[in-house]
């Protein structure tokens, strides 16, 4: 269950989610339709992170297909990829079993409040000219964990609620990812899973007993069972990253006429170098803080 | 600015033209109140003329006429459709007083006949682009759900369009939802749906009048681009106290009305839904408990305090509640009016209105005690009208008058509730702007056929930061129109008119939310113009039993308000960053054929039209269709009395499919699809088309005391699935394909509602 812990946003989606659970559970129904919406020009996509974990950072680089294509992204090959910080220069060499799949090498680390730059040069469209692309991000701050614990939820029987004590970081305003594993699988695992916060509104750093997720006992993927190992991991994103997400998110979902703005293209912090050549650009590259804390369920 | 004093100028000649003519000879006037001889509720629009000529006027809003005229005698003619006219010979020496009480020709039960003018007025008014509806037409129209809905049966008339299905938000002309000025007996509604749109909250039990002004909306209101639906409601019955009510499905209501002593009568009138009832019914637990209603309450006195003093006192509050365990929102209107009408002289008129109009919404959250949150948003208006009508001779008709607004934004305030909540309390500053504007229009018959009319509204608007006005913003707003009568049968005419918006609203949806709230216009954020050019054509046939018009229009906008991709709205200090301004266009032909009397009555419309906008920084700053942009519209009403006791009404509705923007690309991120979205508004959505069915059977005699009847309907008879949205999802099990899934609200909704009057 999504919940957008630290920010106004809460009150406005619940609102939105109840006045549509209405609408549905009262009336609405779902049918599958046939639309043609043609062909579209590829897009580059570039995504992929650094974080303060040592480890092997990746960079995919793929390019987009016509929105009803079966076909899993093409990955671009050839692409002349590096991760900058300072005059430290990070190459990211092609997997050889995943292509376009760009990593480091196992060593590297980013630095909380450091700036890291993502350079790629290719010749996307294939007309022989090397365009260029970059982007950067600050690493933000980490927050600290102490405990973790899971309680039922006053509100649902059927929930369990899962609680951290900790403490955020110090500066105004912090963005958060939240995720949760359950027996080293992640629970919210994929792009619509994301549970991304904000601490603008909050009153305090330090959290006691924070409500970060909601299990439903219902539903088998959410399912605890006595000795289940809980993970949780905490990411201390950027705003411009969070942005990403949450607009990601949204276009995902699709339109509802009375909640939902016009749909729009999610924006990018891939800049293109070469803009005569035309090329689109989609992604996004980040850098962030993680933290963890597990427990055994009783 | 030499073009604006060019019109001031104007202006004075022209009442110094005005002056002159009543000087020239000497004249008395026959003054007085047309009222239905039943009820006492005054008659707007109905037709005096003396007999054998076109000489004459019409009853104003509150059912007052003078007619200025040398001695002599005069027979005179009032009538007003529906009603059996009435001939009254007169000799007219000195000023005389003349209140006349109309007739119904014959009433069905509990059928309010009001505001359908004489015969041939959309002949011979001076008014184009306007559509006027009878409470009675309104019911006529099968309703969804059995809740008879005035802005329903708008949606029918040509030139106007639903925002989306079910929805209780229009567009007028190719204009935006929020574009419409919405008027309960002159305070301004500024949400006009309840239960998200299904229902509107001007209950038709409460009506007298429906006027919508498409265009060629009178100098004496102001302050939306497209269009101004005025609403009034009922005086109260003076001649005895009776009851009207309706028991549905999902809502009941009840109306009660009297006299109050010899000079006054009162109305009240209130519904509510049930609706949360049904919920028990659903699969979802979580909504087995839930609330889910809205009540309003529309209360209106009225007093003659004597024959040149009139008093009303108005009010409408109205409110949703929707809430589970976990989650609520509640939000409503109120509005209060009191009006005095002052009678200077018989042929100056007067009316003075007080105007307080509020909007807020509420909304919580209780998932837990360390996170729950609340927050609220609102606007309040108070306001001042004065308003005057002169008429120194059936050739002349001056208006001319006063507006002011005080309006109070509160954009926005909450946080976390209850001592154990981490989340903070933020709470943007209130604030303040003045609205004012002064008015004058002339109309005049300059050469026995031909009809002229001109007029100016200059309205200007203040922001107010720490007590003082801190900016000024003007605009001068011409009128003007041209009639040619051929004869009674068929005319011509052509307007034009500049409207002007200075609160716009913060909006991204495109049929509009209770969580929508309005901003006011500054230095930064300029005022929407709107320059609309129309002209028509207007042939009555078969004794005006049967109405057409053929009208043209040509919309120029500018500083239209749009927002940028993925704006934040709520809550927001900067709302100014999140704007987007531009222009657009909008072009059209509205066809109109109406059948007035008879067994069978209705209409059929078509409209074609085309709509467009140009926007900084959206669709790349390309032209693209605005939302409300369908070219081809076809509704066609029908109502047939079978025998007196059944009558039928069907209704059916084609629009080309609304502007949508469609995925054509995706790319992948973490294991998800994204979105790469064609060109803004660049697909339509599959044609919308509908037909809705009722049957009403009387139960009881006319003659009879109690009398009673009910209602069947049937929206959406053969089950078109239309579709609300279309969803992009991929498939569970392959997630590398993705499908498209419409989502539509209604197939058949039946809908049974028994009435009663007493």
């Amino acid at each position: 269950m999504e919940l957008h812990v630290l920010s106004h946003r809460t009150t406005f989606c619940a609102a939105a989610a109840l006045a549509c659970a209405f609408l549905f559970a009262w009336s609405a129904c779902e049918e599958r339709i046939h639309i043609d919406t043609g062909t579209s020009a590829p897009h580059l996509v570039v995504y992929g992170y650094i974080t303060t974990d040592t480890l092997r950072h990746t960079i995919r680089i793929t390019r987009s297909s016509d929105y009803f294509s079966s076909d899993k992204p093409e990955g671009i090959s050839g692409a002349v990829v590096s991760i900058r910080h300072k005059e430290e220069v990070f190459p990211l060499r092609e997997s050889e079993l995943n292509p376009g799949l760009y990593q480091t090498e196992a060593n590297v680390a980013g630095q909380v409040g450091e700036t890291y730059t993502l350079h790629l040069a290719l010749d996307f469209d294939g007309d022989g000219q090397t365009e260029i692309f970059e982007a950067e991000s600050v690493l933000p701050p980490a927050s600290h964990l102490d405990s973790m614990t899971v309680v039922p939820s006053v509100f649902s029987e059927q929930f369990l609620e899962v609680q951290i004590w900790g403490r955020l970081p110090e500066q105004d305003e912090n963005y958060f990812s939240f995720h949760l594993y359950r027996n080293g699988q992640l629970v919210n695992d994929s792009l619509r899973g994301f549970s991304i916060n904000n601490d603008e509104f909050l009153n305090k750093k330090d959290i006691t007993g924070l409500a970060v997720f909601y299990l439903n006992q219902n539903r088998e993927s959410n399912k605890l069972t006595s000795g289940d190992a809980l993970t949780f991991r905490i990411e201390g994103i950027t705003h411009e990253y969070a942005t990403f997400i949450l607009n990601a998110q949204a276009e995902n979902r699709g339109s509802i006429p009375l909640f939902s703005a016009p749909p729009a293209n999610v924006g990018t912090n891939i800049r293109s170098l070469s803009p005569a050549s035309g090329v689109r650009v989609s992604g996004f590259f980040t850098a962030f803080s993680q933290n963890r804390i597990s427990m055994i369920y009783p | 600015m030499a073009k604006r004093k060019k019109q001031i100028r104007l202006l004075f000649v022209a009442c110094c033209i005005a002056g002159c003519l009543q000087a020239q000879e000497k004249k008395f006037t026959i003054s007085g109140n047309i009222k239905d001889g039943s009820n006492g509720e005054d008659l707007i629009g109905a037709e005096v003329v003396i007999a054998g000529t076109r000489t004459g006027t019409v009853s104003n809003a509150y059912g007052y006429y003078s007619l200025s005229l040398p001695p002599g005698d005069y027979t005179l003619v009032f009538s007003y459709i529906g009603y059996t006219g009435k001939e009254m010979n007169i000799a007219l020496a000195a000023d005389q007083r003349l209140n006349v009480g109309l007739s119904a020709a014959s009433r069905e039960l509990s059928e309010i006949i009001v505001s359908a003018e004489r015969k041939n007025a959309h002949v011979v008014k001076t008014e184009m682009s306007t559509e006027r509806l009878s409470a009675q037409s309104i019911k006529a129209v099968p309703a969804l759900m059995g809740e008879v809905d005035v802005i329903k049966a708008i949606q029918l008339l040509p030139g106007v369009q639903s925002t989306s299905e079910g929805s209780s938000g229009f567009s007028v002309r190719g204009g935006g939802h929020d574009q419409n000025l919405l008027l309960l007996d002159e305070a301004t509604v500024y949400n006009g749906s309840h239960l998200m749109g299904f229902f509107s909250v001007f209950n038709n039990d409460a009506i007298k009048d429906v006027t919508l002004y498409k265009g060629d909306i009178p100098a004496s209101f102001g302050g939306r681009l497209s269009s101004l639906l005025d609403i009034r409601t009922r005086d109260g019955n003076n001649q005895r106290y009776s009851a009207t009510g309706g028991i549905g499905l999902i809502s009941s209501r009840l109306t009660v009305e009297g006299p109050l002593g010899s000079k006054a009568s009162a109305i009240v009138s209130a519904r509510r839904t049930y609706a949360d009832l049904f919920l028990v019914f659903t699969r979802d637990e979580d909504l087995k408990n839930s609330t889910l209603y809205f009540y309003d309450m529309n209360a209106k006195l009225n007093f003659r305090i004597d024959d040149n003093n009139r008093l009303f006192l108005a009010g409408y509050s109205g409110r949703d509640r929707f809430g589970t365990d976990i989650a609520g929102m509640a939000f409503g209107n109120q509005t209060a009016t009191v009006r005095w009408n002052h009678i200077f002289s018989p042929r100056l008129f007067s009316n003075f209105t007080l105007i307080g109009s509020f909007y807020d919404y509420y909304l919580r959250s209780d998932i837990s005690s360390q996170l729950n949150q609340e927050l609220k948003s609102g606007l309040e208006d108070y306001g001042f009208k004065a308003d005057f009508s002169y008429h120194p001779n059936p050739s002349h008709n001056l208006k001319f008058g006063y507006n002011f607004i005080y309006h109070t934004f509160l954009p926005g305030e909450g946080g976390g509730i209850g001592e154990e909540s981490i989340v903070g309390r933020v709470a943007l500053p209130k604030e303040y702007a003045m609205e004012n504007a002064v008015y004058l229009t002339h109309e005049t018959g300059i050469a026995g056929k031909l009809k002229l009319k001109y007029g100016l509204r200059l309205s200007s608007f203040q922001n107010i930061d720490d007590g003082k006005p801190s900016s000024f913003l003007w605009q001068a707003e011409p009128r003007a129109g041209l009639t040619y009568i051929f004869n009674d049968n068929y005319s011509v005419k052509a307007t034009y008119s500049r409207t002007v918006q200075y609160i716009q609203l913060a909006s991204n949806s495109s049929s509009g939310s209770p969580l929508d709230m309005w901003f006011q216009a500054s230095e930064q954020v300029k005022p929407q113009l709107c320059d609309q050019w129309a002209t028509g054509y207007f042939r009555n046939f078969a004794d005006n039993e049967y109405e057409f018009s053929a009208e043209v229009y040509y919309k120029h906008l500018q500083n239209v308000v749009d927002f940028k991709d993925h704006a934040n709205l709520m809550i927001n200090e900067h709302l100014e960053q999140e704007l987007r301004f531009g222009k657009g266009y909008a072009y059209g032909l509205e066809l109109m054929l109406r059948k007035t009397g008879g067994p069978l009555s209705g209409w059929l419309s078509y409209t074609l039209s085309k709509s467009r906008r140009r926007i900084n920084d959206i669709n790349e700053g390309n032209w693209y269709r605005s939302p409300y942009d369908k070219p081809h519209n076809i509704s066609i009403v029908g109502s047939y009395e079978l025998s007196p006791k059944l009558s039928v009404s069907a209704n059916w509705v084609y629009a080309d499919g609304t502007p949508v923007t469609y995925p054509t690309g995706r790319f992948q991120v973490e294991d998800t699809y994204v979105p790469i979205y064609s060109g803004r508004n660049e697909y339509r959505y599959p044609a919308y088309h509908r037909l809705d069915l009722s049957i009403t059977w009387q139960l009881s005699k006319p003659s009879q005391a109690f009398r009673h009847e009910l209602n069947f309907s049937l929206y959406n008879a053969y089950g078109r699935k239309n579709v609300w949205t279309i969803l992009f999802r991929q498939e569970e099990a392959q997630p590398d394909i993705s499908y498209a899934e419409k989502i539509y609200l209604f197939t058949y909704i039946p809908s049974l509602t028994w009435n009663f009057t007493f």
